[in-house]
């Protein structure tokens, strides 16, 4: 008698166990209608950024394009403080500050002239500004009020991950979709543009101040003049 | 010779004199017959740049066609929804092709027509830069776009747009000067207490 072929039964559990794997990953397939959802997925990394005035930490920032095999890797600082701006500084593969603020954005290479560009003379300036801060201390009204959302949480591995796709349109000229990952804090923003291209920002050793912002962190906003 | 002679040769060679005047304007001017106007025209050929010309014109035309109204009141959230009302007064009213009160497309949608000639466009600052041969500001920003947040700022992307030109060009044609800013998918200004949208 011939024995049954058990091939077909392995394979299509296979095929189940991915699919189900890649639909627990996907944050896109799980919506989150009220906020009241969002604060219980953020419940975790919520406790620590609530009375947080500033952040800072080390980033891993990866350009992945289309066009090019390899991402284009950038390392380096950053700091957020809430009342005062985003300060971006890339160690490498060349030395660059950018600062954002709601006055503007100001940038320098390897200690060179400041390039100032004003949020009066380009609206995007700000935009942008008020996105890093959503996305960074997970502001949750802001968020709520300018994205659908979705999300999911991994409770074998203690994690949680958001989708965001945004609403307007201004918005979505920056990006497509973003996912925000972590556990006890964020760890990872994937910034998805229209063209398909990916920016992931992997954010470590981060350090929360619940104080108003030192001197030497105020020094970092400053917008020199140009 | 007769005394008819040399009127005779005179009458021929006027008449195809006149013959090859008549062959000229067949050939040359009755196929584009036009009032030349354009004041460039009288320069050397070298001098006019006819592209350049086209994308101006076709510019022009469509924001000619264009009229921008302000609507404002003490309130934004008012502002808004006078706005959106008075968009669709204008719409149902059938006066205008058609009627934008919000940013509803992407960028690339809105700048399609710079973007249809942007061989022939750079921002004054970047004419200057390859004119002047200071290039490495230029390779500055290229890397910077490419390897920080900086490039999400950019209203085209590393692949469209790598050395920035383009960007650059946008960028500058889009400054304003005030405290015009986007909230959600309207543009708003705000000035002595009145929130407007436009």
């Amino acid at each position: 008698m011939k024995k049954p072929a058990v091939w077909p039964w392995l394979w299509a559990l296979l095929a189940l166990t991915f699919v189900s794997g890649v639909q627990a990953a996907d944050p896109f397939a799980h919506p989150v209608t009220n906020e009241a959802e969002l604060r219980s997925l953020l419940s975790r990394p919520a406790s620590k950024l609530r009375d947080a005035q500033v952040l800072a930490g080390q980033f891993r920032h990866s350009r992945e394009l289309r066009e090019i095999p390899k991402p284009l890797i950038a390392l380096g600082e950053f700091t957020f403080a809430r009342d005062l701006g985003v300060y971006w500084h890339t160690r490498q593969p060349f030395d660059s500050v950018v600062v954002l603020t709601g006055d503007g954005l100001a940038q320098s290479d390897e200690g060179g002239p400041v390039q100032r560009i004003s949020a009066e003379g380009q609206p995007a300036v700000r935009l942008l500004k008020n996105i890093f801060m959503a996305l960074f201390t997970l502001d949750t009204k802001s968020l709520a009020r300018d994205f659908d959302l979705f999300g999911v949480e991994d409770q074998k591995e203690n994690r949680w991950t958001l989708g965001l796709k945004p609403r307007a349109k201004a918005i979505a000229g920056v990006f497509r979709e973003a996912t925000v990952a972590g556990a006890d804090e964020v760890q990872q923003i994937v910034l998805t543009d229209a063209q398909g291209d990916r920016t992931v920002i992997d954010l470590t050793g981060i350090s929360y101040s619940s104080g108003p912002p030192s001197a030497d962190v105020r020094a970092l906003f400053v917008l020199p003049q140009p | 010779m007769t005394p008819g002679a040399p009127l005779r040769l005179r009458f021929l060679s006027w008449s195809l004199g006149i013959l090859a005047m008549l062959t000229v304007f067949a050939f040359r001017v009755l196929p584009d017959p036009r009032v030349e106007t354009d004041i460039l025209a009288l320069l050397p050929q070298a001098q006019i740049d006819r592209g350049l010309d086209a994308a101006l014109d076709e510019f022009s035309a469509q924001l000619a066609r264009q009229q921008i109204f302000l609507v404002g009141s003490d309130d934004l959230a008012d502002a808004k929804l006078a706005a959106a009302a008075f968009a669709q007064a204008l719409e149902t009213s059938g006066a205008f092709a058609s009627v934008r009160w919000q940013i509803d497309s992407d960028l690339a949608q809105r700048a399609a027509v710079y973007l249809a000639h942007r061989a022939f466009l750079l921002s004054p600052k970047d004419q200057q830069a390859l004119e002047s041969g200071v290039t490495e500001p230029l390779v500055k920003r290229a890397l910077r776009s490419a390897y920080t947040p900086a490039g999400l700022m950019q209203p085209l992307g590393l692949a469209e747009d790598p050395l920035g030109f383009t960007n650059d060009f946008l960028l500058a044609a889009a400054g304003v000067d005030g405290k015009t800013r986007v909230e959600g998918n309207v543009l708003v200004a705000e000035r002595a207490g009145a929130s407007s949208c436009w």
